[in-house]
């Protein structure tokens, strides 16, 4: 939609990392990112690959090691930190505030790069911050000082600090860590009406891989390391990336797998006995997830499939795919049914048990697993 | 827009919830107040009206009053006022400097420079003996006001040349700390090997005293406290922004290292002609700026810088008053008063707005 203007943030030839006493440590590959107006951007990858320092040298904080990082042409590195701060507004993992900083205390320094010597603030200022202020919905809480807030609220403040200050580009580093699922996706919400009705691009970068998923314009993800410690930069709609396999690759490995099918990460276990799941719906959806969760690998029955429920998965398909030497072939051993009454049925070996709630089922499956491994302990 | 107009009122308000400009008034008052009482008082009372003529005429009448009053007891009262306003605002900058509510105006090793040069000065003076007798004959005098300014002045071009080199602030607090206790261990090897007498007159140096400056001197001293202050006071704004940390700070615009270099050099200059005039006065810098923030709400400078700059004085004042022992010939030292009155006033701050919260108040 935005790919036809001109970048508002082009990276080019650039290399982010970081400089110590022995020496340049580079974090990717020379990267060619760009970034619209009225676009909104995750950036992922894992922990340490390098998403706050490329935030921090895009907001001139620390110089690339190479290459250059240009806003509308210019040079972020040759700008003034005023000038920066009137193209660049940003929300930092670091919350160093004092806690005895107020609410609109925070917001007015929004306007820090407008305002004269000594800071006075005029009426277009105070009206810039009021609309800051109100459209995060923080009238009521304007003179609570830092340290009084919740997480949610404070990063709210955050926020309106960075509405405030009325830049054409808005960074985020992890806005939505320590927030509640309602807290992050109400975040993720504002900032993606302040890129798409606000006319600003926003980046940011977070570990919601889901929520990434469903809300961002674009995907910059940071892919697996190529050598010396070194990424690049996967860019592209998160379908897009998701159906490239890119991110399994990534993010996956170890005991956690990337389910494409559903878009979230789930652990699997090494062993992964299957078991045939019976049921409609959501109780067929949860029940499957309650075996996953025991560590087995749940396989939807013929029935479940016709009704789409589980898709593309019909009986001897395995819900994950598959890992060598783990399962053995023909019909599971052990079946969970959905019992019409609520209950659960779990049959294996010709005797059947039943059960009310699925934490029992997983408790009851986790002993067979456990006798299966263990079978002199009996 | 009404709504709005209501609402920028209701903003302009301290802690107490009365309007900023009453709290200002009232600090000023009692600055005011503070002021007169500290001229009236010490070893001789002197009635409030002689004061009055003494200050608007330069004339009481009354001769020995006059003597009094124009030759001791206001310069005292001023040197009060003035190095309580200087180490308050030096302290309120450090600590939003460093964002730590130990920091003071001697945190950057400023009055352990002066210390030691003043101690080597007076040892000096000592073990030269005739030859320099015009120094250890006036301890508290020329010789030790000069040293005190070099100490500081030679501390002050160490910690900038740091400055330059170390990138986070709190590495430049640590240095400035170790610096501190290298100087120390200094002066006291000085001192081990000095007679008795140096060693009490370099003792009798670190108690602090208001009531050594002379018209003489105030004129160098008021203009070099007024610049400090100044320059204090045109870095507000970017002081404000500091208070969300410095990478924050710089994200809104701040020019870090600038403002940082600013603001040593004007903390040097506050708290290094105060220690030189005054001595090593403690306590003022670190806890007044406390106690300012229990009066004004927030971290906003622009109440924050004034609130501290009339308590300062206040407690200034107040300590030098209650020093005098007013009636008696006895003084104590201005820094034993200082720390002995006010460590209960700012335990009970910190006490009554103690929050369950974490630390994180500075």
């Amino acid at each position: 939609m935005q790919q036809g203007n001109e970048p508002l943030l082009a990276l080019s030839e650039t290399v982010v990392g970081y400089r110590n006493r022995d020496g340049k440590r580079d974090l990717t590959t020379p990267l060619h990112l760009s970034l619209y107006r009225g676009e909104f951007v995750c950036v992922i990858g894992p922990n340490g690959c390098g998403k706050s320092t490329l935030l921090r040298t895009a907001l001139g904080l620390q110089p690339p090691l190479s290459g250059s990082i240009t806003v509308t042409g210019k040079n972020v590195h040759q700008l003034s930190p005023p000038e920066r701060a009137r193209l660049f507004a940003a929300v930092l993992t670091d919350h160093a505030t004092s806690g005895r900083t107020t609410t609109e205390e925070l917001a007015e320094l929004g306007r820090h790069p407008y305002t004269g010597w000594f800071g006075t603030l005029t009426p277009e200022d105070r009206d810039v911050v009021e609309s800051a202020l109100s459209w995060l919905e923080l009238e009521p809480l304007r003179h609570r000082t830092l340290d009084s807030l919740s997480d949610g609220e404070r990063q709210r403040a955050y926020l309106a600090r960075a509405v405030a200050q009325q830049t054409p580009l808005v960074l985020l580093d992890e806005p939505t860590a320590y927030l509640d699922v309602t807290a992050r996706a109400e975040t993720v919400h504002r900032l993606l009406r302040l890129a798409h009705e606000g006319e600003r691009a926003v980046l940011m970068s977070t570990h919601d891989l889901e929520l990434a998923l469903r809300t961002a314009d674009t995907i910059w993800l940071f892919t697996t390391e190529i050598e010396d410690g070194r990424r690049s930069v996967a860019t592209g709609a998160p379908e897009d990336i998701v159906l490239s396999g890119l991110l399994e690759r990534t993010l996956g490995g170890g005991e956690v797998r990337f389910d494409r099918a559903t878009g979230s990460f789930s652990v699997v276990s090494e062993t992964g006995a299957r078991i045939l799941i019976e049921g409609t719906e959501e109780r067929l959806r949860w029940a499957a997830r309650a075996a996953a969760r025991a560590g087995f690998t749940p396989i939807a029955s013929k029935n479940a499939a016709e009704t789409g429920e589980i898709s593309a998965q019909s009986e001897g398909n395995e819900a994950l795919p598959p890992r060598s030497g783990s399962i053995s072939p023909g019909r599971p051993e052990i079946k969970l049914s959905a019992g019409a009454d609520g209950n659960w049925l779990l049959s294996y070996h010709n005797r059947n048990k039943q059960y009310e709630t699925l934490g029992q089922v997983v408790r009851a499956l986790r002993a067979l697993r456990q006798a299966e491994l263990n079978p002199e302990r009996q | 827009m009404s709504l709005v107009r209501g609402i920028r009122s209701t903003s302009a308000r301290g802690k107490t919830g009365a309007p900023v400009g009453v709290t200002f008034a009232a600090l000023s008052l009692l600055l005011a107040g503070l002021f007169a009482l500290s001229v009236m008082l010490g070893s001789v009372r002197v009635p409030a009206l002689t004061v009055l003529r003494a200050l608007f005429t330069g004339e009481t009448g009354d001769a020995p009053f006059t003597e009094i009053v124009l030759l001791f007891r206001l310069p005292r009262a001023l040197t009060a006022l003035l190095a309580g306003a200087a180490l308050a605002v030096s302290g309120l900058q450090m600590q939003t400097l460093f964002r730590n509510p130990l920091a003071g105006p001697f945190i950057l090793g400023i009055s352990s420079g002066a210390s030691l040069a003043v101690a080597v000065v007076v040892v000096l003076a000592g073990s030269a003996g005739a030859a320099v007798s015009g120094l250890s004959s006036m301890p508290a005098g020329m010789g030790t006001t000069g040293a005190a300014f070099a100490g500081a002045a030679l501390t002050l071009f160490l910690v900038l040349g740091l400055a330059g080199r170390v990138e986070s602030a709190s590495g430049l607090l640590i240095l400035g700390l170790l610096l501190g206790y290298a100087v120390s261990a200094l002066v006291s090897v000085l001192l081990h090997f000095s007679a008795a007498q140096q060693t009490q007159a370099y003792v009798a140096w670190t108690f602090g005293t208001f009531s050594d400056v002379t018209w003489q001197e105030m004129r160098l001293f008021a203009p070099l406290v007024g610049a400090g202050i100044l320059t204090a006071f045109l870095l507000s704004k970017p002081l404000s922004a500091l208070a969300m940390g410095e990478a924050y700070a710089q994200t809104v615009g701040v020019r870090l290292r600038r403002v940082r270099y600013v603001l040593i050099v004007s903390t040097a200059l506050l708290a290094g002609s105060v220690t030189a005039y005054c001595g090593p006065i403690a306590f003022i810098g670190v806890a007044v700026p406390h106690l300012a923030r229990g009066i004004v709400s927030g971290t906003n400078q622009r109440r924050l810088f004034p609130a501290t700059l009339l308590l300062g004085g206040s407690v200034a004042l107040a300590a030098e008053i209650a020093a005098a022992l007013p009636g008696s010939q006895v003084r104590l030292p201005v820094n034993a008063v200082t720390a002995l009155l006010g460590t209960p006033v700012i335990a009970w701050v910190i006490l009554r707005k103690r929050t369950t919260g974490p630390m994180r108040r500075m």
